[in-house]
């Protein structure tokens, strides 16, 4: 009975990060990801080779991407300005900053006990800085990822190690 | 407890995880108003991504860099070098030119402590280099050194004599009985052919690396000996590193190496270890005939996607009574292969948190020390890295549950500056909580004549555990060990002068080995145990774990082979015990699987135990 409760709830207690989303998102495949990613992605006056194996995005009914990987930045990993290109197809709003479908970087610094990171998101070929959020600690047992975009319907989250900031996709303006 | 009162407790579990997910993203949604800000900040963009880096650089009062200053006048002497004293100073470590061209010569070698002549005193075997001279055969090879202990602090080099030479481009040691007669033998990695010693009883040692089937050829770093498949034999795992060819020398913008690669902010280096093939890693199992056979495959831990691998270890971090197997990775992640018992082994690297670092960055990981710096039982991982990175410690939460806590710790911001190598988990003051040391010098000679705050050579680095709950740097005080600046490389601890205090050796590259003798001035007493297996364990007990209570604690030790960069330390658990005269238990737990308890009529000494002659 109690398990049919705790079962009951589930749908319910995932869904309310997800309840503004209109449309269906799914995690996209590895094959997916290298298509939409670029080997080196434009930064600025530059190009930066990215590594491809930390790809993570999700894709939507109409075939628009959220996705990011890491940028190999120095050679070794120095937390520098910009740790992942990130590429927006659809409007979403992330921790609070609202990111229009372009070409994005952002970066990362982390507070002095290691609880939160600031993340500064910038358009890719200028950046400009578009806004600044706060990832932190994801609560429980889960994996370290370099990158994990998680679809709506599941968490809402943009997983950077173990830290997340809470998206969601706006509507087209 | 009752299926349904398991059940019921599994379901509020169940649900208050997913009410802490789902409320912790309704607060992060609420904070958010407050942290987002817009264009109108109007932050600059950098020129370019080297430049990025947020650390700024580190100088103390005269200006030097930290790394190879902040030296305090006075304080308390924790480490004194002896090297000179020691005898050590007349052998010269050497890989490749000044210049630093080519990440061949550049990662430096490690060092291994071993008692080959059974005479109860450890002895020192230092890996030494190459040059591409010597390997065209225009100079005289460098040869490692194996320092004989006097028993009166002093060592001489006895290599020749020992038939230990190498004379090849050495990386690393793992030291272990791998044929369970009693005497310790030496596995060396290099660039090149590896070599494996066979100790010969008489102060000489046969390399039959060759007959054994585990020579390889290319790029081999540090090797680690453990029974993962239970059968009482140690087996050998070797990491790879890079795929270096001296056909095909990488440089910058030719020979397919993007110039992103042989860059260090911004200013050219040599290039590496990203932009070059990796190479893969390899586990040998030992057939007890003197052979071993390849088994990397079929036992999962390949390295398929060629990471560049630098260090490794076997140790049970489940406390399953199973060694499973770390690796750390140099720039991609590192391995935690869960041994499944059945000789194939279960990729835990992400799940369990020790791939990344806790902001899931790729680590450029050198050296893997472990410890119970808690108290509580479990190993935790502690992991060099390059400068404008931490140096993370990984806590150990149980079911191979790994979180990074540096930051917490207080041991992050401190060690951005330095580059780690060779690091221990040592209680130098034996109060029973165990401490922190790495050795440390950068691979980039063009760091002098720059800004940054990092430098060449570096100091090594030493922290206070304080009760298991915070790290505190022990200041580098003028005059001591604390304050040399070297071009740390490999590094090994243990109890050169069996005094109850653990010393520490240092591979310097392009320098002498450095001895650094603890003369803690505490008075706090200490207990040694070597352990001894028996039929159905490694006879040198390598993988055996050793709980001691005493002083009100219960300390964990393990006999371990590998780890440190290139690096082996003292194989006998050490143990502080305070102000404790006593010990109220021990307990080992054999390779074997079997566990007894012994006694003892006293502290301050050095015990063999042997399994089979304790209490069940």
């Amino acid at each position: 009975m109690r398990n049919s409760i705790v079962a009951g709830l589930l749908p319910a207690l995932l869904s309310l990060p997800a309840a503004a989303q209109r449309d269906h998102w799914r995690q996209a495949t590895d094959a997916e990801l290298s298509s939409v990613l670029p080997a080196r992605a434009p930064v600025a006056n530059e190009h930066i080779e990215t590594e491809m194996r930390t790809a993570s995005g999700i894709v939507d009914d109409q075939g628009r991407y959220i996705a990011g990987v890491v940028l190999l930045t120095a050679g070794y990993s120095a937390e520098g300005k910009y740790s992942h290109y990130f590429l927006v197809q659809a409007p979403i709003r992330a921790g609070g900053v609202e990111l229009q479908p372009g070409e994005y970087v952002f970066g990362w610094n982390r507070s002095q006990d290691g609880e939160t990171l600031t993340v500064h998101f910038n358009v890719a070929a200028t950046g400009a800085l578009v806004g600044t959020a706060d990832a932190r600690l994801i609560p429980g047992k889960i994996r370290a990822e370099s990158l994990h975009i998680w679809p709506p319907s599941e968490r809402a989250i943009i997983q950077i190690g173990r830290f997340g900031i809470p998206f969601q996709v706006e509507h087209d303006k | 407890m009752s299926q349904r009162l398991r059940k019921t407790i599994f379901s509020a579990a169940f649900a208050g995880t997913l009410i802490a997910l789902v409320c912790w993203q309704l607060s992060a949604t609420g904070a958010f108003a407050q942290t987002a800000s817009g264009h109108a900040n109007g932050q600059s963009a950098p020129g370019g991504v080297e430049t990025g880096v947020p650390h700024p650089p580190q100088f103390d009062e005269q200006h030097r860099p930290i790394t190879a200053g902040g030296i305090v006048p006075s304080g308390p002497v924790i480490f004194e070098d002896v090297s000179e004293k020691a005898g050590l100073t007349h052998w010269t470590h050497k890989m490749g030119t000044s210049e630093k061209k080519y990440i061949i010569e550049t990662n430096g070698s490690g060092v291994g402590l071993i008692d080959y002549d059974n005479d109860g005193w450890l002895d020192i075997y230092v890996v030494n280099g190459s040059t591409f001279d010597a390997l065209d055969g225009k100079e005289t090879p460098s040869h490692a050194a194996l320092f004989h202990n006097n028993h009166d602090g002093t060592f001489t080099d006895v290599a020749a004599q020992a038939g230990v030479n190498n004379d090849r481009w050495g990386i690393g040691v793992a030291v272990a009985d791998y044929n369970n007669d009693g005497w310790p033998d030496i596995y060396v990695t290099n660039w090149g052919k590896n070599r494996l010693y066979h100790n010969n009883h008489d102060g000489t040692f046969t390399d039959i690396a060759e007959k054994a089937g585990v020579q390889l050829g290319n790029w081999s770093t540090g090797a680690t000996w453990g029974d993962y498949d239970g059968d009482g034999r140690l087996d050998l795992f070797v990491p790879g590193y890079v795929h270096f060819d001296r056909n095909n020398l990488p440089s910058g913008g030719a020979n397919g190496v993007p110039d992103t690669f042989c860059t260090f902010r911004g200013v050219p280096v040599n290039c590496g270890p990203r932009g070059l093939k990796g190479e893969p890693d390899h586990l040998f199992h030992n057939n007890g005939d003197g052979t071993f056979t390849d088994v990397s495959d079929k036992a999962g831990v390949a390295d398929k996607p060629g990471y560049y691998g630098l260090s490794s270890l076997f140790v049970d971090v489940n406390n399953d009574g199973k060694v499973d197997l770390l690796v750390g990775d140099d720039s991609t992640p590192n391995y935690l292969y869960i041994n499944r018992g059945d000789g194939t082994f279960e990729d835990d690297s992400y799940q369990s948190g020790y791939a990344l670092n806790e902001s899931g960055r790729e680590t450029a990981s050198m050296g893997i020390a472990v410890g119970d710096f808690q108290n509580n039982g479990m190993l935790d991982i502690f992991n060099t890295t390059f400068s404008d990175d931490y140096k993370p410690l990984y806590r150990n939460e149980g079911d191979a549950n790994f979180t990074d806590i540096s930051y917490q710790l207080g041991i992050a911001d401190i060690t951005v500056p330095f580059l780690g190598w060779g690091d221990a988990f040592l209680d130098y003051d034996n109060d029973g909580w165990k401490d922190l040391l790495m050795a440390d010098g950068h691979v980039y000679p063009q760091v002098d004549h720059e800004p940054w705050g990092t430098s060449w050579a570096q100091r090594p680095m030493l922290f206070h555990n304080i009760g298991g709950k915070k790290f505190e740097v022990v200041p580098a005080v003028a005059g001591t060990g604390l304050a040399d600046i070297i071009a740390g490389r490999g590094m090994a601890v243990g109890d050169l002068f069996n005094d109850g205090k653990i010393d520490a050796v240092i591979n310097v590259m392009d320098g002498h080995a450095v001895l650094l003798r603890n003369v803690s001035p505490d008075h706090n007493h200490w207990l040694e145990l070597k352990l001894v297996g028996g039929p159905k364990s490694p006879r040198d007990a390598v993988g055996a774990t050793v709980y001691v209570t005493a002083n009100g604690m219960r300390q964990r030790g393990d006999v371990l082979s590998g780890g440190s960069y290139g690096s082996t330390n003292d194989p006998r658990p050490h143990f502080g015990l305070g102000q404790a005269t006593k010990v109220d238990d021990i307990e080992v737990h054999w390779p074997s699987g079997k566990v007894e308890h012994f006694t003892l009529p006293g502290v301050d000494r050095i015990v063999t135990l042997t399994e089979g002659s304790g209490k069940p």
